[in-house]
């Protein structure tokens, strides 16, 4: 093709958006010269990527070059994913790094490729939890590291090709750290002190001539300890990684036989060492690893190894000594380690105050708060055993485990408070932590109850229900067959509840119909019915053995089912209803909708399921709009109907977040049937390009969703023809469509019957 | 009449069911037993409140009715009910009345599980009237001293619809059970499942890593009676690995992540 037929191609894919010329011929220039095959394939992406940025379309036609291994390769489509998934998050620059990387793209799909964190996350963070017995958060990071409450995990790995070593070095990787925690090799036990600026380590490794020679000696005989630990701890995993570290460890010496992991890295460390020093010294430094292996070893026997040590060698022997540090063993982080303790102390003695304030608000007025006291922070730090609050230790009431002792009560003014089971373990947690509990958090809590009793309720229950902070929902791109991450925001937004005679002229203008709708729905609602003739039952159904016994006498063969039945169907449904409330239903189709809920919430009055009411509306993404018009909880009553009256055409129809966002809701819900009805009065379609094919596979992807998740949808739409595209968008025998308005207020009662009978 | 006779011996515990005391548990029910108070044993599954029943039963040397309840249970179910004979309406005791009648313990397993209505039913033999009333005959059955009513809960992974009315509750003298601590869970599994100590303890180890992942979507940890499994399945001569995946790591979830997160533990100890 040549450089006007490109251009003419372009302009046709882009349409209806203009383009400068200038700016598509310069783009263009560099796939001119290329096989029409190559061409088709590279244009092809073009309507993918324009609708997300024009400017990324330019760069991608213009780094061609770069892309063609991908076009050869057949990966193009993938890629273009993940350069959109860039884009998302970091912008242009973000999409053009990820060109950058192509070379590696390639190699990662072709197998050749290490692994990612955010890949091997799924398996490894519901692991390391149940290692830990507690949530440990895995989070990415350049380097490996810990700060003892969270582990930090190198983003990529990419030390084996192999996808399933990849995994166990991560695995191994994460398995260390955790040992490390539950071995207090960074714990920060010796300052009980509550404002502490460095690590104690920090100040040991100072005592060193050579300060990090001293930290990567105290860090070897840790190593040590924790590889002995896991040989024990989890025979199956130092087993495999025993068998994988020599590759990434190339003075490892693998002749030498060693059954454990342990054995394998004090080898390498000794076959270097044999070079340099004499026996006696080698007979010294074998001791101390031993001892440091010792199960009673703690974090204070490294130390006065890695004292011991230090001085037996020249600083230059050392550091030859220990070599590189070893993949797994990971960045030695004070300073996060100390941020992160000072972070849940203070975290710990929030909750605490919280938590403790609440339960003294609680109890009778007899208990009497000193303000005296009130004060957050003692001005003078006083010593431990005067800050010491008096607590009662106890024995929990566990029968199991009696060693567990948690404190029972604390004592205020010599009061005995009883501690709930959250506060007890927070007090625990603290005395963990500090050794003690501060006497000062006990007074700042019964300062913050004395200050808030009698003080008016800042939030009371019913001021901000129902608004929610803003939520945020994928949307469905079928061109890339993805979820743009993040994409909408839904807001919940409260409806004005108007009075006006609109209620009182509908239930007079359908009274008729009310009454008769009522007494079906109450029909509905009666759950116990006895069956006859069964095999088994309650009770013996006299009819049927009367026809028996006569039926055996007249030598026919008699029937066995002679039993009645009572028979209980739970209805346990929870309903939402969601209603488009786009510029769209303005005039009749609005009013009757407004009707049909009246009708509806009328019927349902008689029935125990619980229903809610929804309304949306909104324009572009970033505004899509909820308004609750009456949640599940919600009693039916002049506020909703105050609200329903209210209901009036707003914007567009982005109906996807909306289902979404339903979604989002019916997760709280626990119910048999989960049904969601949707009333629209016609496509999907918003301000921006949300139109036509997009929109109704977003919503056709919003309602699989749904029903993954276990909820019915079930779609009314009001329209003069049902059109073909509804099939597609709710599924077959999930919608009905309505093309006689008047009729739609005593329908949506009969469909609701019919769908929940 | 008569056939039932002889069915309330098959129900006689003959040999010593193994259980390992964790506290005070038996003094407890046997005191509770002498007072004619009915229990109520509450505890997350398998860990071993059934086994207890059991025990108990045979060191009372009394009959031992277990009724797993569901919510199909109707009182008829337990009480006893008509039955058509040859053209005779005869009646036949349900396992309750049966237990009542011959100073049976009747254990209603899973209580929460059966209709809220169903449960009523044992209100008048579980206070000081131990008695039932056995409406459709039209009789009322004085339960003899040594009959005894056992029900059985979990608290917790049932929904709020499905807890224990008050008035029922407040009959009862609740023994809480837990998983045992882990020397004596490790003793459990030794002996059950007939495994070395150290198998043993790494099936336990196992257990504990499951529980730790209720906060990450696991809805149970490993019950001790899965662990038994697993531990008779090696002693049968299947592979470690394989063991815990049939009996730990594919009972317990259905997800995909956390199968493969359970496995990584798996293949972690072993």
């Amino acid at each position: 093709m040549q450089i006007t037929t490109l251009i003419k191609q372009f302009f046709a894919l882009v349409e209806p958006s203009l383009p400068n010329e200038w700016e598509v011929e310069d783009s263009l220039l560099p796939l001119a010269n290329q096989q029409e095959r190559i061409q088709n394939i590279i244009l092809a992406q073009v309507p993918v990527i324009w609708p997300v940025s024009n400017a990324l379309c330019f760069t991608f036609l213009t780094r061609f070059e770069e892309i063609l291994p991908l076009v050869e390769s057949g990966f193009l489509a993938e890629w273009v994913k993940e350069l959109l998934d860039h884009y998302e998050k970091g912008g242009l620059q973000a999409a053009q790094s990820c060109i950058s990387r192509i070379p590696y793209f390639i190699s990662h799909l072709q197998g050749k490729r290490g692994l990612n964190f955010e890949e091997a996350k799924g398996r490894l963070q519901p692991y390391i939890n149940g290692l830990a017995g507690r949530e440990i958060l895995l989070l990415p990071a350049e380097n490996l590291y810990t700060n003892t409450s969270a582990i930090f995990v190198p983003q990529e790995l990419r030390l084996c090709a192999d996808r399933e070593q990849c995994f166990l070095l991560y695995k191994f990787m994460v398995s260390f750290q955790w040992a490390s925690i539950k071995l207090k090799t960074l714990a920060i036990k010796e300052s009980s002190d509550l404002a502490f600026a460095t690590h104690p380590l920090d100040t040991f490794f100072a005592s060193f001539r050579d300060n990090i020679l001293g930290s990567r000696l105290y860090h070897f005989c840790e190593t040590i300890r924790i590889t002995h630990f896991l040989d024990q701890e989890l025979p199956g995993l130092m087993r495999q990684v025993k068998t994988l570290l020599p590759a990434f460890l190339p003075d490892l010496n693998t002749r030498a036989e060693c059954s454990t992991v342990t054995e394998l890295l004090q080898n390498m460390f000794f076959v270097r060492l044999e070079h340099n020093v004499s026996s006696k010294t080698i007979a010294l430094v074998k001791q101390w690893l031993s001892t440091c292996k010792e199960n009673t070893a703690d974090f204070t026997v490294s130390k006065k190894a890695a004292k011991a040590i230090y001085p037996l060698f020249k600083e230059e022997t050392l550091y030859q000594l220990l070599g590189m540090p070893l993949f797994f063993q990971g960045e030695l982080r004070l300073d996060a380690v100390v941020a992160a303790v000072l972070e849940k102390r203070k975290q710990d003695k929030k909750h605490f105050l919280d938590a403790f304030s609440t339960l003294l608000l609680q109890l009778p007025d007899t208990v009497t708060f000193s303000s005296e006291n009130a004060s957050d922070e003692p001005q003078s730090p006083p010593s431990h055993s005067a800050d010491q609050a008096r607590i009662v230790i106890g024995n929990k009431n566990n029968e199991n485990q009696p060693h567990l002792s948690e404190p029972v009560y604390i004592q205020i003014n010599n009061q005995e408070i009883k501690l709930t089971d959250e506060l007890a373990s927070l007090a625990q947690d603290i005395i963990d932590d500090l050794g003690y509990l501060p006497e000062h958090y006990v007074s700042s809590a019964a300062g913050q109850a004395g200050q808030s009793r009698g003080a008016p309720d800042l939030y009371p229950a019913a001021q901000g229900a129902g608004i929610i902070a803003p939520v945020v929902y994928d949307e469905w791109d079928y061109r890339r067959k993805g979820f743009r991450k993040n994409w909408c925001v839904v807001v919940e937004k409260q409806i004005e509840p108007v009075q006006s005679t609109f209620i009182a002229d509908t239930l007079k203008k359908y009274r008729g119909q009310i009454a008769r709708l009522r007494y079906q729905f109450e029909v509905m609602q009666t759950s116990e019915h006895f069956i006859r003739r069964q095999r088994d039952g309650d009770d013996i159904d006299f009819d049927a053995l009367v026809e028996s016994l006569a039926d055996a006498l007249a030598g026919y063969p008699p029937s066995d089912r002679l039993f009645i039945r009572l028979l209980r169907d739970q209805r346990d449904i929870a309903v939402l209803f969601l209603v488009d409330m786009s510029n769209s239903t303005a005039g009749w189709v609005g009013k009757s909708i407004k009707e049909a809920l009246v009708l509806l919430s009328e019927a349902m009055e008689m029935l125990d399921d619980r229903y809610g009411i929804y309304g949306f509306s909104g324009m572009r993404r970033l505004r899509c709009e909820i308004f609750p018009i009456k949640t599940i909880e919600e009693q039916y009553d002049t506020t909703v109907q105050q609200k329903i009256t209210g209901i009036g055409p707003r914007e567009y129809t982005r109906m996807a977040p909306a289902i979404r966002h339903m979604n989002a809701l019916f997760a709280d819900i626990e119910a048999k049937l989960k049904l969601l009805i949707i009333l629209s009065d016609g496509k999907p379609e918003d301000y921006d390009d949300y139109k036509g094919k997009y929109a109704i596979e977003d919503t056709r992807q919003a309602l699989l969703e749904a029903k993954s998740q276990g909820v019915h949808p079930f779609c009314i739409t009001i329209d003069r023809h049902a059109q073909t595209y509804m099939a597609h968008m709710y599924g077959p025998a999930n919608y009905i469509f309505v093309n006689d308005v008047v009729r739609l207020p005593s329908l949506v009662p009969e469909i609701y019957k019919v769908l929940t009978t | 009449m008569a056939d039932k006779n002889t069915k309330i011996e098959e129900h006689i515990i003959v040999d010593e069911p193994y259980y390992l005391q964790t506290a005070e548990e038996v003094n407890v029910a046997m005191a509770a037993y002498t007072i004619g108070a009915p229990l109520l044993l509450k505890g997350p599954t398998g860990c071993g409140k059934t086994r207890f029943m059991q025990y108990l039963a045979w060191k009372l040397q009394r009959p031992l009715i277990t009724v797993s309840c569901h919510d199909d249970l109707s009182t008829s179910d337990l009480v006893g009910r008509y039955l058509i004979r040859g053209g005779e309406a005869v009646w036949n005791d349900g396992p309750l009345t049966l237990a009542v009648r011959k100073g049976a313990i009747c254990y209603l397993d899973e209580i929460v599980e059966a209709r809220k209505d169903t449960t009523v039913v044992i209100h008048p033999l579980a206070d000081d009237r131990r008695e039932l009333p056995v409406e459709k005959k039209g009789e009322l059955i004085m339960a003899p001293p040594e009959f005894m009513l056992a029900v059985s809960y979990n608290p917790g992974y049932q929904s709020v619809l499905k807890d224990l009315k008050t008035s029922t509750r407040q009959r009862f003298i609740a023994l809480s059970f837990d998983y045992p601590s882990i020397e004596q869970e490790v003793k459990i599994v030794q002996k059950e499942g007939n495994v070395d100590i150290e198998l043993a303890g790494s099936l336990v180890k196992l257990a504990h890593m499951t529980r730790g992942l209720k906060d990450s979507g696991l809805v149970e940890g490993a019950s001790t009676r899965l662990l038994i499994q697993a531990g008779q399945l090696v002693a049968q001569g299947i592979p470690i690995h394989l063991a815990c995946r049939v009996a730990i790591v594919e009972p317990l979830t259905d997800d995909h992540e956390l199968m493969s997160a359970l496995d990584e533990m798996v293949s972690s100890l072993w």
